[in-house]
């Protein structure tokens, strides 16, 4: 039967593996974020919508 | 364009043989046969339409295209180092826009396989419900971004960004193309991918659990296998696109006919090549003709890029159908 | 009476919830040890949702929730500190619809035993072979092994499914209408095999076919509207049913 050492070795390896797939998903919506920002900004500065500092 | 249409064939064709057999069952109704006649042939009509666009584009590519082996010898063109086709004698050849091609596709691969397929299995296994509406909805609107937008974001952005803080010669370069590029393949990459994950049977995905395997053993020995085909055919369609991408590279690869050193070099891709000097090369010249047979090559590489994906999801398909 | 080590699993005052559903209202019943266990009643009765109950494969549908006891081995199974994926290992299941995996036969069976991190390839192979002759399709697969599980037919899919589950060792075998998707002669097979098995596993099987339940049951439970309304000796049941309810879908009144 499983052994309490493999059953940490795998709940490490799902932590883990688990960790850099949400890592992934993360950088893909705040790579979308970061463009729609950008150009919302861009946008507003053009029409001098400038926020106060 | 090519798949698209190819595909809309298929369609068009099974349609029109549903037809046939609706029309097979009620022989007896003349009135009917004749009404399901005309969709028939509107259908058969368009078919064709479309298949005869696509082979008269063929055979213009090819025909203005094959015309520049008359005058340079195929062994130059394809490996020769030099494109000066505006030089006196002009040189082409088009080694350097290969490798700039080649160079921004697979470089966007290494940044889009690991971020679209892992988006991919973050929708499919770990996001709830609410997460997963949202995410896939970002990653839809990443899809309608017009390619020229990102391009500008590439040049305003991206490429003086990467100048400042990696101080290299210039920001446009392959890196800041591939990771546009990159930006633009995403979302081909995982929707498909899910889509192939979504296909897996929750019968086979609950048979594992109830084994006692945690999600992570579930979703590595389990649900990836069984979507592996559909996943390579995710990535081979998103390199495909990335391939073939004109703005980006045109705006945001920098435009040197060189064959680079290193990633931080700017390249020439072949479709910017076409778009850049389209314009200014006289009708009927070798320049016009050199563009031309680029094109061919583009072509062909796309087309290969589409048959193993067509090859992968029907071995995919088959597989599926097993299953019964 | 039976004594109180002939129980596998006491459930005691279970609730279950789908949401604001209430799907079980206080089923309290007794799993013996050597012995099948049938749960008959009409369809959305419950008697699938208690069974996965058994080994916690409801835990994998968001938004429900459990209240009361599941006693297996002296341990709630609902406890805080206990992890479902440890009680899925001890408690097999076989589904409705013949499930096996697209692998090849051996790689069906030998996926349980991976899991628990047997590597060793002779280990692997007594394991397997075992099961699949405890499961009795041995005889039909053994030149086989390393062809799909998906080219057997249907029958043989669903007793490989039954070797699978048994090569994790199990200490109980839960059925979830094993053969609802079988034709009769693949049907009376596998009723012939939960007969073989009960030897050594204690089997809880549940089934709309009432025949099914009298031929392989020692004890059975009825099964109404989410309530467990009677449970009893089989033979019992069946000709002397206590309640009114149990005589009328037996009497096939209603179902």
């Amino acid at each position: 039967m499983t052994g309490a050492g493999s059953r940490r070795y795998r709940m490490m390896t799902e932590r883990v593996a688990f960790g850099v797939i949400r890592l992934l998903a993360g950088l893909v919506v705040i790579t979308l974020g970061s463009i729609v920002l950008f150009f919302a900004l861009s946008g507003c500065e053009r029409h001098q919508l400038v926020f106060p500092d | 364009m090519t798949p698209a249409m190819s595909e809309g064939d298929v369609q068009m064709s099974s349609l029109s043989a549903g037809g046939n057999q609706d029309s097979n069952s009620t022989t007896s109704v003349v009135e009917l046969k004749v009404q399901e006649g005309l969709p028939k042939y509107f259908f058969l009509a368009a078919a064709s339409t479309s298949l005869l666009v696509m082979a008269l584009i063929m055979i213009f590519l090819f025909r203005e295209g094959l015309a520049i082996f008359g005058k340079v010898n195929p062994v130059s063109f394809f490996f020769g180092k030099a494109w000066y086709p505006t030089y006196d004698p002009p040189e082409f050849g088009i080694l350097a826009l290969i490798v700039g091609s080649v160079s921004v596709t697979l470089f966007s691969s290494l940044v889009a396989i690991p971020l679209g397929v892992g988006t991919a299995l973050y929708l499919s296994v770990l996001a709830g419900p609410t997460v997963r509406e949202y995410v896939k909805a970002a990653v839809e609107l990443l899809a309608s971004l017009p390619s020229v937008v990102l391009g500008f974001l590439g040049m305003v952005v991206i490429a003086p960004a990467m100048q400042q803080i990696l101080d290299v010669p210039t920001g446009l370069n392959i890196v800041s193309a591939s990771i546009v590029l990159a930006i633009m393949a995403i979302p081909t990459i995982t929707s498909i991918s899910e889509d192939a994950l979504y296909a897996v049977p929750r019968d086979n995905l609950e048979a594992s659990y109830a084994l006692g395997a945690t999600r992570w053993e579930t979703m590595s020995r389990i649900l990836v296998p069984g979507a592996l085909s559909g996943i390579g055919t995710a990535v081979i369609l998103g390199m495909s696109r990335a391939m073939g991408e004109t703005m980006v590279v045109l705006m945001v690869a920098g435009g040197a006919a060189q064959i680079p050193s290193s990633l931080f070099d700017s390249v020439r891709p072949m479709p910017a090549s076409i778009a850049a000097e389209m314009g200014e090369a006289p009708f009927g010249g070798e320049h016009y003709h050199a563009l031309f047979a680029i094109g061919i090559v583009l072509f062909l590489m796309t087309l290969i890029f589409n048959l193993v994906a067509t090859y992968i999801s029907n071995r995919f398909q088959q597989k599926g159908a097993s299953t019964l | 009476m039976v004594a109180t080590s002939d129980i596998v699993i006491e459930v005691r005052d279970l609730d279950f919830y789908y949401g604001d559903m209430k799907a079980l209202r206080g089923v309290s019943l007794n799993i013996k040890r050597n012995q099948v266990t049938a749960l008959i009643g009409p369809s959305g009765c419950g008697k699938s949702t208690f069974l996965r109950l058994l080994n916690r494969m409801n835990d994998l549908i968001p938004g429900t929730r459990v209240e009361g006891q599941v006693v297996f081995e002296g341990k709630n199974l609902y406890d805080e500190d206990v992890n479902p994926v440890d009680i899925r290992r001890r408690i097999g299941m076989v589904f409705q619809k013949p499930n096996p995996f697209p692998k090849s036969i051996f790689n069906n069976v030998a996926y349980g035993p991976r899991l628990n991190g047997i590597k060793d390839k002779k280990r692997l192979d007594e394991l397997v072979v075992r099961s699949l002759k405890q499961a009795a399709i041995w005889e039909e697969v053994k030149n086989s092994l390393d062809k799909s599980a998906l080219s057997l037919s249907g029958g043989q899919q669903q007793r490989l499914c039954i070797a699978r589950a048994l090569a994790m060792a199990p200490e109980v075998l839960l059925m979830d209408e094993p053969t609802s998707a079988l034709d009769p002669i693949a049907t009376s097979r596998i009723e012939e095999l939960v007969e073989a098995l009960k030897k050594d596993y204690p089997v809880v099987i549940v089934t709309h076919n009432m025949q099914q339940a009298a031929r392989v049951s020692d004890d059975t439970a009825f099964f109404y509207m989410g309530e467990m309304v009677e449970m009893g000796n089989t033979e019992r049941l069946f000709t002397k049913p206590e309640k009114q309810q149990t005589e009328q879908y037996i009497t096939g009144r209603f179902g």
